[in-house]
């Protein structure tokens, strides 16, 4: 065969890679930066601590394992997330809903550094291994891809399922009504006779239950280290004002654009690991250029 | 004369340091039409806020059916029955009209008025249910009182319900209140157009700086040439 050939079958392989590579991305993305957005479009919480919220999810599962299994481990481990997030909001959010919104973000922001430094003094400062169980570390043959099965696969899978029951959560429920009303007129919502903060605690303890999951998914495959908070946190807004303010299928949207990006520009020689980061904030930038309330965005909200 | 439902006596209220309620009193009886009448600015708006507890009252007391509710939440005054019409209306565009109907009917009263007969009553609601309530003045008018009616209330506060309406449609709305006035509703009633606020009220306070100057029945007001046209220009 030719070498041309053979290098343009190389290349073909390695963007399919990355393809699968920016699905998976997408997908964590997109389960972390909906809880964001939720909770940004229905109470106004510039929430820094969303991305603590998923690093411990990381950490909580990594020590719930030995005792609980894997997939139980995952699950129990979002459930403390969740619960911490509603208590979190009802003590520390709460008293401040009055006030203007940078309260809020000094606050999140604030917890979400003594967090990090919670976890580097809990954990320590390096990276904890993580094993997924063997009937979850082999692959999958697709094509002529090797596809891991947990990470591509399970991962993927999981989240299609989470958020289509988000979806159902939003459009087809009482609470979901509350929650789209809520996001244009929160007050009208209260006139209305709904117990606002309850529903504000309620949203919240979603959103976290939501990034806590995606952090104890994630483990496996990302390196659990005490930095993942402040990697993911900036990213997660990026994918929020990429998409627009509190809607579903901005954040969708928004995920999977991210997260195939940056699995895109990882292909371009000698620049690539240099570019993913900057890639995200350069699409940022061009939306915010073209339709600075983002793809899915609402007249109005925010603006 | 019917029994007292709402009372306002002496209250003060205040938007961040503004002082804009001094020392009002009103009282609203069962089945009773209620105009507040006045000038912009005079604080007709902020008396219905301040019943429904979106401005702080610093003193005074708010009574309905005899309880204080002035350190109420404001979401649990649509059970006792507080219904509120906003002056921008305030519905909800992303949802759709059934939906904005269904989540007042949620944390509202059972009773006479139910999402059916609400469609029936406002056959141009009906026929778009299920449709995103993104609607007209007069529509988004109209949906805005009918989310008000399918609540159940025991009282309606009604801000400027013909206010930026072309004039047919105003009366259109004109129309539908009076309808629900003669089934009997009760209503504290803001309208910036005082001869229709008249015509459809049985009693009348005008403010002025936020005081009442003058109230009574409106047939006493319109005879107070004086207080008409100062506070009215009327």
């Amino acid at each position: 065969m030719p070498a041309a050939a053979l290098n343009a079958r190389l290349v073909l392989h390695q963007v399919g890679d990355q393809i699968i590579n920016g699905l998976t991305l997408g997908m964590l993305y997109i389960l972390v930066a909906l809880g964001l957005n939720i909770i940004l479009g229905l109470m106004g919480v510039v929430n820094f601590s969303h991305g603590s919220f998923f690093m411990l999810g990381a950490y909580v599962a990594h020590d719930l394992q030995p005792h609980l299994g894997f997939w139980p481990a995952i699950f129990f481990a979002a459930l403390v997330i969740g619960v911490f997030g509603m208590l979190f909001e009802s003590s520390l959010i709460r008293p401040l809903y009055r006030r203007l919104p940078e309260y809020t973000l000094l606050l999140t922001y604030g917890a979400a550094l003594i967090f990090e430094q919670f976890v580097r003094w809990k954990w320590g400062d390096i990276s904890l291994p993580s094993q997924t169980p063997s009937y979850l570390a082999g692959s999958i043959t697709l094509g002529s891809f090797e596809v891991p099965l947990y990470k591509d696969v399970f991962l993927v899978g999981i989240t299609i399922l989470i958020l289509i029951g988000v979806w159902l959560l939003i459009n087809k429920t009482n609470v979901g009504m509350i929650i789209r009303a809520g996001t244009r007129d929160a007050e009208m919502v209260r006139i209305l006779g709904v117990n606002m903060p309850l529903m504000f605690t309620l949203v919240f303890g979603i959103g976290s239950f939501m990034a806590g999951l995606a952090g104890a998914l994630a483990a496996p495959v990302y390196a659990i280290i005490p930095t993942l908070a402040s990697q993911w946190i900036i990213l997660t807004f990026v994918i929020v004002i990429v998409g627009g303010i509190g809607s579903f299928w901005g954040a969708v949207v928004g995920g999977l654009i991210i997260g195939m990006v940056q699995s895109m520009v990882e292909l371009i020689p000698n620049l690539g690991p240099t570019m993913i980061d900057l890639s995200g904030f350069m699409i940022m930038a061009i939306i915010l250029l073209i339709r600075p309330r983002g793809i899915f965005g609402v007249e109005g909200l925010f603006e | 004369m019917s029994a007292t439902l709402l009372e306002l006596e002496n209250v003060n209220a205040f938007y961040g340091k503004s002082h804009i309620l001094q020392n009002v009193s009103l009282t609203v009886g069962e089945g009773e039409v209620v105009a507040l009448l006045g000038r912009n600015g005079s604080g007709r708006s902020t008396t219905l806020k301040s019943v429904l507890g979106l401005c702080s009252v610093h003193s005074g007391e708010i009574r309905f059916q005899g309880k204080p509710i002035q350190r109420q939440a404001t979401y649990k005054l649509a059970k006792l029955g507080i219904a509120y019409v906003p002056e921008d209306r305030r519905i909800f565009p992303n949802l759709t009209i059934g939906e904005n109907l269904r989540l007042a009917a949620l944390a509202g009263r059972k009773g006479n008025w139910t999402e059916k007969r609400i469609y029936e009553y406002f056959a141009v609601l009906g026929e778009r249910r299920d449709k995103p309530a993104k609607l007209s003045g007069g529509e988004q008018q109209m949906l805005a009182i009918a989310r008000a009616l399918v609540a159940n209330p025991s009282i309606i506060l009604l801000d400027e319900p013909m206010e930026g309406l072309a004039p047919l449609i105003a009366r259109n709305v004109e129309d539908v209140v009076r309808r629900i006035r003669d089934e009997g509703n009760t209503i504290l009633l803001v309208e910036q157009n005082a001869e229709v606020a008249m015509s459809l009220s049985n009693r009348g306070y005008i403010l002025s700086n936020g005081r009442v100057m003058a109230s009574g029945r409106i047939a006493e007001l319109r005879a107070d040439a004086a207080a008409m046209q100062r506070y009215l220009a009327v």
